[in-house]
């Protein structure tokens, strides 16, 4: 236990007596040194956008002396609601980070050793082409063997795709089948789109296992929390802030979410309740879904959930009763198995109460159209497919699937893969089961890794080019698909300071590396990018006037109109399922073999003395990304897990003291043990972030335990999505 | 500086809506240029909890944020030997660093925790509701950062603000009442 301010209030009160109070005058020496504080400063406000996680919140940045000093909150800007997070004020320390990424470093030790030399970019770069054109040349010229990696929220991705394009490999991996493929597919498949919750407008909101107190997603965490008189019901197998502010708190057994939105269908169903008109035109399979979810009884439910059966039934009546209740769509829906049946199942709840394109329900996005920003494609003759093209039923192209796809790669099948270029994704932290992306690099010949600082995957690298701060460039627009279903906006980002080393911004570096590589024609790659960020800018909202303006000084640009709701309803536009209706019955997917309705698979039993290792956010964290941050990592500088205080005292173990983790597949950690109340006997928890193995990551370099170390690597096969929640663990102390 | 003759600055906090996310604490030392260089004693304004309470699963946890009350009563202010602390027009309890001599009585003396040792300053340090903000017309940063808008900041003497419409229209309590120190934090019930 750390000393806390009240241990030190007693140390002074018991000091206060020998502190004389004789000569006054004595210590005015003290002030003076403190005088020139009083310096005139120049302060300057930029306007631009947050990077530390996906919400991209606009902010004022107080710019004093040169120096960074705050990021204020934007109070025009609607997504936000005029707010910035402890990760958004703490992103003012980034560019100052001693660790950051200086200059493009190559490697000269061993792998993860931490030896480096300064390069120059043109050196970084030769190193990068030589050695690709190298093993490119070995596997008979076909450019597939490199694979490329990359995250979302940062503006520059889509130039690093265009790379990948142009370079001539369809081996794109991202982070959306770490995170949240499974639910855009199972919303796709019911309401033709992946909505967003009206929360603002709904009274009645029902959270299963998206924590919005804790994983910010703006403006819903806002919106939720700042109105106490919600009625919210959290189901999570921990107890988490979400449950804390919940109206009632339920700890679902995991994987058993699909078996509550059954049994509350049945309800729904049964007694009547549904929004028979609402049905009658829009729905498509009604009457299959209502003979389907007989078996489904709250009964039967609470045996799966652990739910009460007349807890089931109250939730589903007050949710067929109260207009605009929602069952929240969520995020990250990387759990278990059955995930995109699951949330095609929560899909389903809320179009049989009319919830769909309706004031407090599930509100399909609007973006203001950007110009596309257009490139020449080119053309390779030896292209292969990608790895995993067979093994995941709706495969995006561009996403990938990324266990499916490291599994291939590291088996070499159907080809191999000798190179991996990732942009600005921590996969040595993020991709479950770290082993495995270490038996994958094992195999590489080339790793090169773009990013700010030195993540695990940017320390495990051959050559690590560094971006400049998202503080220190100028960033495309971002038109938001997203979340502002009141005001459709657009935002930017732009420099408050000059980069202070020799970094570049996403859109140079990939330039300046396309100028080492030829297409099939001899053509330098860098002949297919044109203009530079601020042209691209200003040609992406050239059809609407004073919009450059706008986002050079506010930083986001709107109509200032609110896009309707219930254009899908009206017929002004056409809901995007097969049937043109919203689907509760799936010809598609029966046709593909799968399910035509949400048909629950009870989990495999996990085996006495065992637990499942759940995952989930923390406010002061985003990922890996932020653990190193003094002014978060200060509230929490070390991870531990959690174990449920009754289950903790029949192994004898207590807060504090030292357990091992060891899951099914290899993986093992040691870790610290924090007793708790807050989770469920068969589930053990904790952060992600901690445990890094760069050391250029002081705070956090072999504090605590790596998620990615224990997490086993399992993926569903209709989207492709990793599941975080299917690693089983033993626990003893050690 | 504005005139603050007539202002009588308060706060009110509605702790149901707290998420205890952090913001509060990360915007203030910003704002206010605080270097903790990860001494666990410096901050100007906390959540406290008492963690979760009850026993699984029937569970409850509750988050109370804090900083400095800017007693109308004040202690620190009584005991400080060498006027470092000092009163505004307006009511708010400032620091003269120049004139603290750290002998932290202020410290001992204030119900609230609310004081610390700045080694940055060579000062005993404070909340000071963001003067430098709200002089120009601005939010203390903790409440303009805060995701769900839990504090509430005004004029008391203004009986259109938002904070005197709380305090009239809602239940409230002070922490501490029998200090007598006549805070000007509010909690609404």
């Amino acid at each position: 236990m750390s000393i806390t301010r009240r241990n030190f209030l007693k140390g002074t009160a018991a000091g206060l007596g020998c502190l004389g109070m004789s000569s006054i005058a004595g210590f005015r020496y003290v002030s003076k040194a403190h005088a020139k504080e009083l310096a005139e400063q120049q302060v300057k406000y930029v306007a631009s956008s947050c990077a530390i996680c996906t919400n991209k919140c606009v902010f004022r940045g107080q710019v004093v002396n040169g120096v960074i000093r705050r990021l204020e909150p934007h109070p025009e800007f609607a997504k936000s609601r005029g707010m910035m997070c402890a990760r958004g004020n703490a992103g003012a320390w980034t560019p100052y980070d001693p660790n950051r990424v200086k200059y493009p470093m190559i490697r000269t030790g061993k792998r993860g050793e931490g030896k480096w030399k300064k390069a120059s970019w043109d050196e970084a770069y030769a190193y990068i082409a030589e050695k690709t054109n190298k093993v490119v040349e070995e596997e008979g010229g076909h450019r597939s063997c490199i694979g490329f990696a990359s995250s979302e929220g940062t503006y520059h991705e889509h130039y690093w795709n265009q790379f990948r394009e142009v370079f001539g490999s369809p081996n794109s991996v991202r982070h959306t089948t770490l995170c949240l493929s499974s639910n855009i597919r199972g919303f796709m498949a019911v309401v033709g789109t992946y909505p967003n919750a009206d929360v603002i407008n709904s009274p009645f909101i029902i959270l299963a296992g998206a924590n919005r107190a804790e994983s910010f997603y703006t403006p819903d965490t806002m919106d939720i929390f700042s109105d106490p008189t919600k009625k919210v019901i959290c189901l999570d197998p921990r107890f988490t802030k979400t449950a804390a502010k919940a109206t009632k708190w339920y700890p679902i057994k995991p994987g058993t979410d699909m078996a509550f939105a059954l049994a509350m269908m049945n309800v729904i169903i049964g007694e009547g309740l549904h929004d028979k008109a609402y049905v009658d035109k829009y729905a498509y399979g009604f009457n299959q879904l209502a003979q389907h979810v007989k078996q489904y009884t709250p009964e039967w439910a609470e045996k799966e959930t652990d739910i009460p059966a007349q807890g089931i039934r109250d939730i589903a009546r007050e949710f067929a009763r109260t207009p605009g209740a929602v069952f929240y769509p969520g995020r990250r829906s990387s759990f278990q198995g059955d995930d995109v049946e699951t949330r095609r199942a929560i899909a389903m709840v809320n179009v049989i109460v009319g919830s769909f394109d309706r004031k407090g329900g599930l509100i399909p996005n609007v973006t203001i159209p950007l110009a596309k920003y257009f490139y020449e494609p080119a053309w390779y003759s030896k292209t292969r497919p990608r790895l995993e093209e067979a093994d995941v039923t709706f495969l995006s192209p561009r996403d990938g699937s990324w266990v499916a796809w490291r599994d291939r790669a590291i088996k070499g099948d159907p080809y191999a893969i000798r190179g991996l270029y990732i942009y600005k994704q921590n996969v040595v932290a993020s991709v479950p089961d770290r082993n495995k992306t270490m038996e994958l690099f094992d195999k590489l010949d080339i790793i090169v890794c773009v990013d700010t600082f030195m993540s695990d995957t940017a320390w495990y690298a051959d050559v690590v080019l560094p971006e400049s701060n998202y503080l220190e460039r100028l960033d495309p627009p971002n038109t938001y698909g997203l979340n502002c279903v009141e005001l459709p906006t657009v935002t930017i980002r732009q420099p408050l300071i000059q980069p202070m080393y020799d970094t570049r911004s996403g859109f140079d570096i990939v330039v300046g590396l396309a100028k080492y590589f030829e297409d099939d024609d001899g053509a330098t790659l860098d002949e297919y990018f044109e203009g530079d960020v601020e042209s691209h800018t200003r040609d992406a909202v050239a059809e609407f006037p004073g919009a450059f303006e706008t986002l050079k000084e506010k930083a986001f640009f709107s109509e200032g109109k609110a896009s309707p709701i219930g254009d899908y309803l009206n017929g002004k536009k056409a809901i995007n399922t097969p049937t043109k209706k919203l689907e509760l019955y799936s010809d598609d997917f029966e046709s593909r073999g799968l399910d035509p309705m949400p048909t629950y698979k009870r989990p495999a039993d996990i085996g006495a003395d065992k637990f499942r290792f759940v995952v989930g956010r923390h406010a002061i964290h985003t990922q890996s990304m932020t653990a190193n941050f003094p002014e978060l990592n200060w509230h929490m500088p070390e991870n531990t897990v959690w174990i449920n205080s009754a289950k903790a005292k029949t192994m004898g173990i207590k807060s504090g003291d030292m357990v091992q983790l060891k899951n099914r597949t290899g993986g093992e950690v040691q870790i610290k043990a924090q007793v708790t109340e807050g989770i469920r006997p068969d589930c053990v928890y904790y952060a992600n972030g901690y445990g890094s193995l760069s050391k250029g990551q002081p705070l956090v370099y072999g504090k605590g335990a790596s998620q990615s170390q224990i997490l086993e690597s399992h993926f569903e096969p209709i989207s492709g999505n990793a599941l975080m929640h299917e690693t089983i663990v033993e626990i003893r102390r050690v | 500086m504005a005139n603050v003759k007539n202002k009588h600055w308060a706060m009110v906090i509605d702790s149901a809506k707290c998420i205890d996310c952090k913001a509060c604490d990360v915007a203030c030392k910003h704002e206010n240029g605080i270097e903790a260089n990860g001494s666990r004693e410096v901050y100007r304004n906390w959540i406290t909890s008492k963690g979760v309470e009850g026993t699984y699963p029937n569970l409850k946890q509750r988050f109370e944020p804090s900083q400095c009350h800017h007693c109308a009563n004040t202690p620190c202010y009584k005991v400080c030997p060498t006027s470092a602390t000092y009163k505004n027009e307006d009511g708010l309890i400032m620091m003269d660093y120049k004139r603290c001599i750290v002998c932290s009585t202020c410290i001992a003396a204030c119900p609230y925790d609310a004081r610390y040792v700045s080694k940055q300053k060579k000062a005993i340090d404070k909340c000071t509701f963001c003067a430098h903000r709200i002089y120009i017309g601005k939010l203390p940063a903790c409440v303009d950062t805060c995701p769900t808008k839990v504090r509430v900041f005004g004029d008391l003497n203004d009986p259109e603000s938002e904070v005197s419409k709380l305090l009239a229209s809602r239940h409230y309590f002070v922490i501490k009442p029998e200090a007598g120190t006549k805070p000007n934090l509010y909690y609404l019930t």
